[in-house]
């Protein structure tokens, strides 16, 4: 299938006692389809192949970016892995476990925040947590350390439609840790927030991934935020959705300063690979 | 990362004594000003022009307050009142527990939906003082005929708005439930709920001044009683001014009621208004 793979996921499978550890997808398909009902029966009109063969793990620790166009089925892979839709084949597990549906070792960021906005912000960290049934005062304890982690301290009761974007993204990320989940999986999660707060936020993103060592799959379309904050690329072709290339990044940002990464020339080699490897893919369609 | 901002409570009025406003700008500044020196012009003339009209057709205003110091001296007023709450609270509790509950079924299943909205529809399009002919026949002239007649008119509203309430939820929202494995039960409790209450309440409150409406009429047509009886038997005896009392306390009625709603709607659904706002 093309897909370059560095002799660094043979290595981590070969560790030893629990191969398995962390997120394993394989063989993964999805199609669209649009049915039309007639005399009660129900014909498939017309079928979009969205995902075609998905391959890869993201072993503890790791950030593995989804790297691709609009359309070209990242979402719906991150979807598929948060159980919130169905693959048509292949599996997935974690920490080798099935994924069958949403579980609570996984959480989601969302694009557009998904904040609860009846709730105040420490109400929407804690609200995992009482889903979980957990008693009020403990997690509200939690929530504030989450708060705090995320640097909203002070902010735990305003209501969402008084912070601004990146404030309200922050509030996401710590709902999103307040299960220590040892997945996390993050949909776009700056694209809604100008240029400034999105760097900002990334920075963050990596001090705060750097104190809780969960594994992180993250769906972007930026080639820089994609290179500062993984350890693995994956760039997708568009329709069907295939995992062209896994392209390893040398050294994740957290290891180094951030503001360093962002300018050292090892970094802009990687993205201008990147964005040749995106380039052919449009080419090929024009 | 700025601080919170503290919101400012006590405000500044500088430095000097303030410029005087000139009489259109404190028109303009204080509207309770403007409906005062309205309601008090509107009651001289009422007062003015009642007085020299037949009191067959009008009364005017000290008649009207003297009628009141009597009808509630006589404790007719205060029995009327309380023979009008009764039916109307248990009409609107039903209305307000069986409209969600209908409601939120309807919206939260399709086929529920597809079975029952042809009669929401049909009830819903058909006057009910048109029915209320049937409902007498059915119930009889007390309580009962005077219960379903408030519901027959105050559920629809808290039906209609429940389910828009929770069609109107976003996906992004449901999707947030189900990201973090909540039950339906819990999706339901958690977000469906609140995200519909701004509508639900929004229902509530057309149902209250409709069950109002439901209540006078059933008073008419059923038991003469109540503050509905007041009104039919004072103006059948042409006594006007007594009528006009019976009138004014239903009138403050729908105001209290419609004013408590929506202080419970400022309430539990702000969050609707300032989202709004923001946008």
């Amino acid at each position: 299938m093309g897909v370059e793979t560095h002799s660094h996921d043979a290595a981590n499978s070969a560790k030893g006692v629990s191969p398995q550890r962390g997120l394993v997808v394989s063989g993964v398909e999805k199609a669209y389809r649009t049915t039309v009902a007639r005399w009660g029966r129900k014909y498939v009109s017309s079928e979009l192949k969205v995902l075609e063969d998905i391959n890869f793990k993201a072993p503890p620790g790791q950030v593995v970016s989804l790297l691709g166009p609009s359309g070209c089925g990242k979402t719906t892979l991150l979807r598929i892995i948060a159980g919130l839709a169905q693959g048509d084949g292949g599996t997935i597990t974690l920490d080798g476990r099935p994924v069958v549906g949403p579980s609570k070792d996984k959480a989601v960021v969302f694009q557009h925040f998904g904040l609860l906005p009846w709730l105040d912000v420490i109400s929407n960290v804690a609200f995992p947590l009482r889903l979980d049934g957990v008693p009020h005062d403990e997690r509200i304890a939690k929530a504030e350390h989450y708060v705090k982690l995320v640097g909203l301290a002070g902010f735990e009761k305003h209501h969402p439609h008084s912070l601004s974007g990146g404030m309200q993204q922050r509030v996401g990320i710590a709902r999103a840790l307040a299960r220590d989940p040892s997945l996390l999986l993050m949909d776009e999660p700056f694209g809604a927030l100008d240029a400034q707060t999105r760097e900002i936020l990334q920075e963050e993103l990596l001090s705060i991934l750097s104190k809780t060592g969960n594994s992180v799959v993250l769906v972007t379309h930026s080639i820089t935020e994609a290179v500062l904050l993984s350890n693995t690329v994956l760039v997708f072709s568009t329709l069907p959705g295939r995992i062209k290339h896994a392209v390893e990044i040398p050294q994740r940002a957290s290891d180094v300063s951030a503001a360093a990464a962002r300018t050292s020339p090892e970094r802009k080699e990687i993205e201008r690979e990147l964005r040749e490897m995106l380039r052919e893919d449009e080419e090929a369609v024009a | 990362m700025r601080a919170p901002d503290s919101k400012q409570t006590t405000p500044s009025f500088g430095e000097g004594a303030g410029r005087r406003m000139s009489i259109a700008e404190l028109l303009g500044t204080y509207p309770n000003l403007v409906r005062g020196i309205s309601l008090i012009l509107f009651m001289c003339f009422w007062e003015f022009t009642g007085r020299r009209m037949d009191p067959i057709f009008m009364t005017y205003p000290t008649a009207v307050f003297q009628a009141a110091i009597g009808l509630a001296a006589s404790g007719e007023l205060l029995r009327g009142l309380l023979q009008s709450l009764g039916p109307f609270i248990i009409g609107m509790a039903i209305s307000i527990v069986f409209g969600i509950a209908l409601g939120l079924a309807m919206g939260l299943s399709r086929v529920f939906e597809y079975a029952v909205d042809p009669y929401v529809n049909a009830l819903n399009a058909i006057p009910r003082v048109a029915l209320v002919p049937l409902i007498i026949l059915w119930c009889g002239l007390g309580v009962l005929a005077k219960v379903v007649i408030v519901v027959s008119v105050a559920i629809f509203p808290i039906i209609i708005n429940t389910y828009s309430g929770v069609r109107d939820v976003r996906g992004v929202l449901l999707d947030v439930g189900n990201a973090y494995s909540a039950t339906r039960w819990q999706s339901l409790r958690f977000i469906v709920l609140p995200a519909a209450m701004p509508f639900i309440m929004a229902g509530i409150r057309l149902g209250l001044s409709l069950g109002i409406i439901g209540m006078i009429v059933a008073e008419f047509f059923t038991a003469i009683n109540g503050l509905g009886g007041i009104i039919v038997e004072y103006g059948n005896t042409f006594q006007t001014a007594k009528m006009f009392v019976a009138i004014f306390v239903v009138g403050t009625m729908g105001v209290v009621l419609t004013e408590a709603a929506m202080a419970l709607e400022r309430r539990w659904a702000s969050w609707r208004a300032s989202e709004r706002n923001r946008e």
